[in-house]
């Protein structure tokens, strides 16, 4: 359902990904692990469409009604709308925009987009209380401004229930587990697994393999210097935890 | 700007075949010739160039009737082309005539050129009076339905609280007959002892039109004005705010909204005369511009010597939508004694660029993203807006301004 082929990548004429290849299945979920600097999160950014990012190589499929099409002429919010979702490292703070208003906007534009009827702030409030009790939060969260005056964890339990009330195919969590303790982890990786399905897909961005033990992948790649160096399943994120990333590189 | 006055000759004297002047208006005339008209240097007209908007050749707007339908939520009073044309008041605390307007009871002319201008139309002055409390808002309705270019209105209203009264009162001018002529209204307030006004404003005059509203307020001890101003249409749409305290523990909050777009220019000249001690004001005015269009924000704080023991604040910000567009923020304060506290703020700025990736990260278009956090923006000054009915009305108004003529479609 998402394949990249020989991506190159950059930002202000720099070159970050350096020739990327990879396919993700419906049903799958893969890490991506790398030092810092290696081009995680560029890769992340330029599958959501940034436009500070440029391809100057390669292509981006996502299978879209059935066909695989390159979303790389597509806009950030096209690619959104045709199911791409980027959990935020840092989300930002909307302040002014209402959480609920936000979320419904972006769901009825992809049902817009979709060619379904749209729906009204009653049965979208409805719609939206189901999926904050499907993953144990806080209905206070709708009335709050989007992000804003949130804490580390409440930011990150928000990109969670945006990618429940949106249901993405493929969602790709940019460092989800940073700065979370414990709980909020747990909570998070739990919300995150309630959502799993067959026909969706999830690429986890990590620098380590605690994330992991609450998301289990189904395949991990060891990115370094804008490209995947190494794959292998799940015990590839034990290695790298007890040996480091050095022995990988070199 | 000799040839203003040249032109404007022509119509006071057509004015005047209507109702011989008075002695008193026949001086502000005399005066208009001989005061020096302001030019760039002048702190008010910096950024505004006077003779582009008045060097023509006005004529009297018409005397129109146009029928308008509002629910009983308001009491009104509508103006059509500047003239009285309709009132409906129920209360018994409010009282409506047309006086002449040298009325001893009537305020004395302040000397700004635009107030100037208005008084010397010779025209009566509609007066109102508060005696009490008013529950039901006043609804005051300017209607242009002349088409005419040249068409010149100037509508004066005066309204007086009695000690202790208490009024809300909308005012909400617009254009119906497509016309860019020149809108020139003043509206005098007198608060009495202990009374309380509130003042909203919606200028939504034509998008052609010279539009400038000169409100004047004078408030006596323990007397709360508050005002909101929505400043959204006119090529030219000028406010004049300037409040004096006459007495102890009175109080204004002014608080305003523009939004501009295309080559239009808003300007907001707010002055706030603190002469009395233990006086209090708060100003708080937010703009968005699009396009080529321009604003002006000129917040006067004035504190006399005596008058210790004033709080007084000031915050202006604003969001450029366009590299073209262009705003000038200049706060003045003129403080002649110590023990005060006043505080003043400006902020311009762009639309933040991680924030509409964010939205269009979750499928908003562009377009969309940017009119929520243009709303966002704008509903700081929308929301504390007590009567629903209003805040949904200004609201609309303000949506309605903020779509147009966008860099894309709105959803």
């Amino acid at each position: 359902m998402f394949e990249i082929r020989n991506l190159h990548a950059g930002i202000d004429g720099k070159e970050v990904i350096k020739g990327l290849n990879l396919t993700v299945n419906p049903g799958e979920v893969h890490a991506i692990m790398g030092p810092n600097g290696s081009g995680k999160s560029t890769f992340s950014k330029v599958v959501a469409g940034h436009a500070d990012y440029e391809v100057s190589e390669g292509e981006v499929f996502l299978d879209i009604n059935f066909k695989m099409k390159n979303i790389l002429d597509l806009s950030p919010d096209e690619r959104a709308r045709h199911g791409v979702f980027l959990a935020f490292q840092y989300p930002t703070e909307v302040p002014g925009v209402n959480n609920l208003e936000f979320l419904r906007a972006a769901f009825n534009a992809a049902m817009r987009e979709q060619g379904i009827q749209e729906m009204d702030g009653e049965k979208f409030q409805e719609f939206v209380l189901k999926k904050i009790e499907f993953l144990g939060m806080k209905p206070d969260f709708l009335g709050r401004q989007v992000n804003a005056d949130f804490s580390g964890g409440e930011k990150k339990r928000n990109e969670v229930l945006q990618m429940a009330v949106l249901s993405p195919r493929l969602s790709i969590l940019d460092e989800i587990d940073s700065g979370l303790d414990v709980d909020s982890l747990k909570a998070v990786a739990d919300g995150v697994n309630r959502l799993k399905s067959k026909d969706n897909a999830f690429i986890l961005i990590t620098h380590y393999q605690r994330l992991l033990d609450y998301i289990v992948p189904d395949m991990v790649h060891i990115f370094n210097n804008g490209k995947i160096i190494k794959s292998g399943g799940k015990e590839l994120a034990l290695e790298v935890e007890s040996k480091g990333y050095d022995h990988l590189i070199n | 700007m000799g040839q203003i006055i040249e032109n404007f000759k022509n119509i006071w004297a057509e004015a005047d075949r209507r109702l011989p002047p008075k002695d008193f208006v026949r001086q502000i005339r005399k005066d208009l010739e001989t005061i020096s008209w302001p030019s760039r240097d002048h702190e008010d007209f910096k950024y505004t160039s006077l003779s582009k908007h008045l060097a023509k050749n006005f004529t009297p707007s018409k005397n129109e009737t146009f029928k308008i339908e509002e629910d009983g939520h308001f009491q009104t009073i509508t103006f059509i082309n500047g003239h009285l044309s309709a009132h409906q008041l129920d209360s018994t605390n409010l009282k409506l005539s047309e006086v002449n307007p040298d009325s001893s009871f009537l305020k004395k002319p302040s000397k700004q050129i635009f107030s100037l201008l208005n008084w010397a139309g010779g025209n009566q002055t509609i007066h109102l009076e508060v005696t009490g409390p008013c529950p039901k808002p006043i609804l005051i309705t300017y209607i242009q339905v002349d088409g005419d270019p040249l068409s010149l209105s100037g509508p004066r209203i005066s309204v007086s609280l009695t000690p202790g009264a208490q009024a809300t009162i909308l005012e909400e001018s617009m254009d119906l007959g497509g016309g860019s002529g020149f809108v020139n209204k003043l509206f005098m307030a007198s608060l009495g002892e202990g009374s309380e006004l509130t003042h909203y404003r919606i200028q939504n005059d034509g998008k052609k039109t010279t539009s400038n509203c000169s409100n004047e307020i004078e408030v006596q001890k323990d007397a709360t004005y508050r005002t909101w101003n929505f400043n959204i249409g006119g090529l030219l749409g000028r406010e004049v705010c300037q409040v004096r305290f006459l007495g102890e523990q009175a109080t204004a909050h002014l608080k305003g909204l523009y939004l501009s777009n295309e080559n239009r220019q808003l300007d907001q000249h707010i002055e706030v005369y603190h002469d009395v001690k233990n006086t209090f004001s708060t100003q708080h005015f937010k703009g968005i511009l699009r396009d080529q269009s321009k604003a002006v924000f000129n917040g006067r704080i004035f504190v006399g010597k005596g008058a210790s023991g004033v709080d007084a604040k000031q915050l202006n910000n604003n969001l450029l939508l366009s590299s073209e567009a262009e705003v000038d923020t200049k706060p003045e304060l003129i403080i002649e004694n110590s023990d005060v506290k006043c505080s003043h703020g400006a902020t311009v700025g762009h639309l933040n660029p991680d924030q509409i990736f964010y939205l269009r990260a979750r499928g908003i278009p562009e377009a969309s993203a940017e009119e929520m956090i243009c709303r966002a923006f704008a509903e700081e000054i929308i929301l504390d807006i007590e009567d629903s009915i209003i805040r949904k009305r200004v609201a609309r108004a303000c949506a309605s301004a903020l779509n147009q003529g966008g860099p894309h479609a709105s959803v």
